[in-house]
């Protein structure tokens, strides 16, 4: 579906295939923003519009708190840019910051209690998720949906884990930096993570 | 990489990644785009050249362009027909770059048609010479809500609910800097609005490491807006005293406890008197008031 900017002079869809070809990496345009080139913001946000929204919403699991923390993550970038130094990694950074405030959320929102129970990366029960519905599971049977929903239904700390590896395409070390834990912890959740969901395929077959 | 693919943990990461294929991440809707590449564009100041365009627009620098294209034009031996192509062609070349030279080609333009000399309403109502009032009223009246690429409308012309249209990119809704994009300091005015509202605990200018989850950072996005659909979600902060029943400065889409927080510093900014000495810095005092909701 072809993009239709909102904003005069800015062709957002369009820098997504950019972006591709674009050699310049993420940290230059950054600090070029930082010195005031927002045609270099276009571009950086270009890149990571759709995966940012993409861990938010379904960290989230709610497409308008989302959209409400794709903002605030924007938001911090730009009102942080002078200080930012590139010797951060701007995806780690960025994604960073969406964490931050996922968990932030997550406490506001009295899911304190979910996110210490599996911060070992042990596993734990699965969230408080109601099944879904006849209807819902209908819609999520097939392919990338069914795993979306599988995803959704794991618990916090794996959740975040497989979709910044998944959906902002992270390593380890960068799931590691931005989620603060240990390497190895990172790849344990993971592995618990990757377990459950194939559990979950096993089981409906 | 070869270690990589060995690896089952990172094969099955693969695995799913595959699965997932064209489902990844979620499409902005527009009205997003727009809030967030506004923020950022209000965010910097505005491009080199700005100054220099802007300093043509000025009576002073008007009426010397005036006087020097009159006199370039008498002392030029050719005709008319010699003049015009060249400074034409002068635009057309600025035009391509974005030079900010272009605006002072109009009133050259103008006098050699034999027009009355004064600069041309720029396309955009961002870098519009407009009194304050107008500008409003134009960048509020688009149908995007950008607020560009619009023709200035009358005031009276426009009615809330035209203005309103907020959903389809948050309408009725301009970037503050972009709304005083004719006076040198708009940038300052911006960013000094979002500096009061933010607050003194705001951590949004460290370092990620440094930015305690739920520390006091808010989104702050000053905004002109008119009244109209969604205009009650709004927060508010200034009134337009020309148009204090539809029009202002707000924050929009701020969400709780943000929006909380927001509100009891701006209340106790305009208690102590910083709303006001903002105003009077940036020589806002008339156009504006610390105001509650405008009427819907």
């Amino acid at each position: 579906m072809p993009f239709t900017p909102a904003v005069d002079g800015l062709h957002c869809r369009r820098m997504d295939a950019a972006a591709e070809q674009d050699p310049e990496s993420d940290e230059s345009l950054m600090l070029r923003y930082a010195a005031g080139d927002a045609a270099a913001f276009e571009q950086l946000y270009g890149r990571y519009r759709r995966l940012l929204l993409g861990y938010l919403v379904r960290q989230l699991r709610d497409r308008e708190r989302g959209e409400e923390l794709y903002q605030e993550t924007w938001t911090r970038v730009i009102r942080a840019r002078e200080g930012y130094r590139q010797s951060a990694a701007f995806r780690t950074w960025l994604f960073t910051i969406a964490h931050n405030l996922v968990t932030d959320d997550f406490r506001r929102r009295g899911r304190q209690a979910e996110i210490v129970a599996l911060e070992d990366g042990a596993g734990g029960e699965p969230v408080d998720e109601a099944a879904p519905g006849p209807e819902q599971a209908l819609a999520e049977r097939e392919g990338a949906r069914e795993l979306l929903a599988r995803i959704g239904r794991l618990p916090f700390a794996q959740r975040d884990v497989i979709l910044l590896r998944l959906e902002a395409g992270l390593g380890v070390g960068e799931i590691a930096a931005v989620t603060g834990a240990d390497p190895e912890a990172v790849k344990s959740r993971l592995r618990y993570a990757v377990r459950r969901l194939r559990a979950e395929v096993e089981d409906d077959g | 990489m070869t270690a990589d693919r060995k690896n089952p943990l990172e094969q099955e990461l693969d695995e799913l990644a595959a699965e997932l294929g064209g489902a990844r991440g979620e499409e902005p809707s527009d009205a997003l785009d727009a809030r967030v590449l506004a923020a950022a564009r209000a965010a910097v100041p505005e491009s080199a050249g700005r100054p220099v365009a802007e300093a043509w627009r000025t009576p002073f620098a008007a009426a010397a362009s005036v006087l020097l294209c009159s006199v370039l034009y008498l002392s030029l031996p050719g005709t008319e027909q010699d003049f015009v192509p060249e400074t034409a062609g002068r635009q057309d070349r600025a035009a391509e770059t974005g030079s900010a030279r272009s605006a002072p080609a109009a009133p050259l333009v103008r006098v050699a048609d034999g027009e009355a000399a004064k600069p041309a309403p720029p396309a955009d109502p961002a870098e519009s010479s407009l009194p304050a009032r107008e500008a409003v009223t134009a960048t509020a009246a688009t149908p995007d809500g950008s607020g560009r690429g619009a023709a200035p409308a009358a005031p009276e012309a426009m009615t809330p609910s035209e203005s309103a249209a907020p959903e389809a990119a948050g309408g009725g809704i301009v970037p503050v800097s972009a709304r005083f994009a004719d006076q040198p300091e708009s940038g300052a005015f911006a960013q000094a609005l979002a500096d009061l509202l933010a607050g003194s605990g705001d951590d949004a200018g460290q370092a990620p490491e440094a930015q305690s989850a739920g520390a006091g950072a808010t989104a702050i996005l000053p905004q002109v807006c008119v009244a109209g659909a969604g205009a009650a979600q709004r927060l508010w902060l200034l009134r337009d005293r020309a148009r204090p029943e539809d029009a202002g400065i707000c924050v929009d889409g701020l969400p709780e406890p943000q929006r909380s927080r927001v509100q009891a510093a701006w209340t106790a900014r305009v208690a102590d008197g910083a709303v006001d000495r903002l105003l009077q810095q940036h020589g806002l005092q008339d156009h504006y008031t610390p105001a509650g909701p405008p009427a819907n």
